[in-house]
């Protein structure tokens, strides 16, 4: 009996037993502040805390005031433009590094990806600096200029990778048939690389979105961006709205992942 | 039909265009790269350059930037205990952030490439979704986690271990739990692309020469993976030092770090040549991790 006992257990660890349950905690590890959030929303009483009933309040409060909702359209515009200008720039780009050779073309491969490696509060002060004297810090087009330039990089690698892979050999039965350059790039080649422009756009839009250490230097009294709101919420008077404004950032994150991986599967959405 | 440009006059403009182009390569070059070049040029490279130069400037008594040249920030940031013991804290949670983010990371992602999961794709979804949510959200749970009377202790509590509080806020332990979970998707992620690019071939090669499991890993996969762990390492070790949400809303002012250090200086010391110097040192930090391990890789190979 203690034999088969230890049998069966080395069977279970030959099969990665313990490492199934210990990937499976680190999962957990990750996810736990969200799930906190979403118990913490439903919290019938005014203090933030575990919740000793079961209430959607906290969500009509969110919906029905103004500056949270004046936070999610500002943040939802930003990121939107964002998000679109980041696509097409990053993707002409991209285009341009996997087709031709040019001279500045490593500097600026690398370049175009180094945002990633800059700490954002660096790039935010450096922003507020420019932007300052030109007195267009606080409005929606610094906030525009600033996500743009954070979620180029993502298009750019994104997109490069979807390139680096494709077959060309459909663009060149194109040509041959008699369709000149440019319509075969958008008869061919981006219908073919539809699903990394999606994931690229899904990416770039869920970054800008959650951007709080570029944004915080640019908001203006009228740009107030979700995070922004909730880092000021949380600062100074912490109530349970943050937490409703929590899970409609978690929804939301949820919908664009939900319709990526229904669109492009999951793999192809994070590049697995 | 579905292409405004594959019609009638449309498809006639596209081919003179398509005419103007052909021959001007580098003509086509440039506007292609162009929009994204200025664009980096303007809000990226000039901004970064014009951080250098105020954090040489000084400030009159009124807080206008004068332009004389002065070392003054620098000398004061490395004069000043209280700088100096933030940098060094900042460097030392960085480091053990990434000790921790990188064990629980390797695990993680060996355990989604090689053990091939039924899940993989949902887990997939639960590495990457913290990191789409934002950090914001994610401090604000980890903030109700960790208090005095947060869950943890709430649950504590309840299971009669009620006078052990364990304290997280404003801890060092706290901001390295809290930004450890935040950093980990990304290390994941660039550990399962690093072991992905490794040859299953190797291993069973090792395992059909007798090599038992954990010496198949140790002599073969371990060390094909450690240069990506190198990379992630250096990665996490720089977005780690540039902590910012956890590190206010977990440490509070009693734990400073530098990032916000750098806020503080500008929005409430309104010091912004000091807070200038403060992103240089961060930034140069983090560039001079970069530049370590571009060395030590070049190196190796």
């Amino acid at each position: 009996m203690k034999l088969s006992l230890r049998l069966r257990l080395k069977r279970w660890h030959y099969r990665g037993g313990l490492m199934t349950i210990f990937s499976i905690a680190i999962f957990i590890f990750l996810c736990i502040p969200l799930i906190v959030a979403l118990i913490m929303s439903v919290n019938p009483e005014a203090t933030l805390g575990y919740p000793k009933g079961f209430s959607l309040k906290w969500f009509g409060v969110l919906l029905n005031d103004e500056s949270w909702m004046g936070a999610y359209r500002v943040s939802i515009q930003s990121a939107f433009l964002a998000a679109l200008l980041a696509l097409v720039n990053g993707t002409l780009f991209a285009f341009a590094n996997s087709r031709f050779k040019y001279r500045l073309k490593g500097p600026l491969a690398t370049l175009a990806l180094s945002p990633l490696g800059v700490p954002g509060i660096v790039l935010g002060v450096g922003l507020l600096l420019m932007l300052n004297p030109l007195s267009i810090n606080g409005t929606m087009s610094a906030l525009v200029i600033a996500f743009t330039v954070i979620t180029v990089p993502y298009v750019v690698r994104t997109v490069g990778a979807t390139l680096a892979v494709y077959d060309r050999s459909v663009e060149e039965a194109a040509l041959t048939l008699g369709a000149n350059e440019i319509e075969t790039f958008f008869r061919i080649t981006l219908p073919m690389i539809a699903p990394g422009l999606l994931s690229a756009t899904i990416l770039a839009f869920v970054f800008a979105f959650g951007n709080l250490q570029v944004a915080i230097f640019l908001t203006g009294i009228d740009t107030v961006t979700v995070p922004v709101l909730m880092y000021s919420v949380l600062e100074f008077e912490a109530n349970p709205t943050i937490a409703a404004a929590a899970v409609l950032n978690i929804a939301i994150v949820t919908v664009a992942l939900v319709i990526g991986t229904r669109m492009v599967g999951a793999r192809n959405l994070l590049r697995f | 039909m579905d292409n405004p440009i594959a019609d009638g006059g449309g498809r006639q403009l596209s081919g003179e265009l398509a005419n103007y182009f052909r021959g001007r390569k580098g003509v086509t070059i440039t506007a292609l790269v162009s929009p994204v070049a200025l664009l980096l040029l303007f809000s990226y490279v000039v901004p970064v350059a014009i951080l250098a130069g105020v954090s040489f400037l000084s400030q009159d008594a009124r807080g206008a930037i004068t332009p004389d040249f002065t070392l003054g920030n620098f000398v004061r940031f490395f004069s000043d205990p209280w700088f100096l013991f933030t940098l060094g804290r900042s460097i030392r949670i960085a480091f053990f952030v990434t000790l921790m983010a990188i064990t629980l990371g390797y695990v993680a992602a060996y355990y989604l490439v090689f053990k091939q999961p039924r899940l993989f794709e949902f887990y997939l979804i639960l590495v990457v979704a913290p990191v789409l949510v934002g950090n914001v959200v994610r401090a604000f749970g980890w903030q109700m986690l960790m208090g005095d009377s947060g869950l943890v202790n709430t649950f504590l509590w309840k299971l009669g271990l009620g006078e052990h509080t364990l304290r997280f806020m404003y801890t060092e332990t706290g901001i390295i739990i809290a930004d450890a979970s935040t950093l980990l998707p990304l290390v994941i992620l660039i550990l399962m692309g690093v072991l992905t690019r490794i040859d299953p071939a190797y291993i069973e090669a090792a395992k059909a020469l007798g090599a038992s499991g954990r010496r198949a890993f140790m002599n073969v996969t371990l060390p094909l993976s450690l240069s990506g762990v190198g990379a992630a390492s250096v990665i996490c070790f720089t977005l780690a030092l540039g902590t910012f949400e956890i590190a206010v809303l977990i440490g509070g002012k009693r734990v400073q770090m530098i990032a916000p250090l750098v806020y503080e200086q500008i929005t409430y010391a309104f010091n912004w040549t000091m807070g200038a110097a403060v992103a240089m040192v961060l930034l140069v930090v983090s560039v001079v991790g970069i530049v370590i391990h571009d060395i030590a890789f070049r190196s190796k190979k």
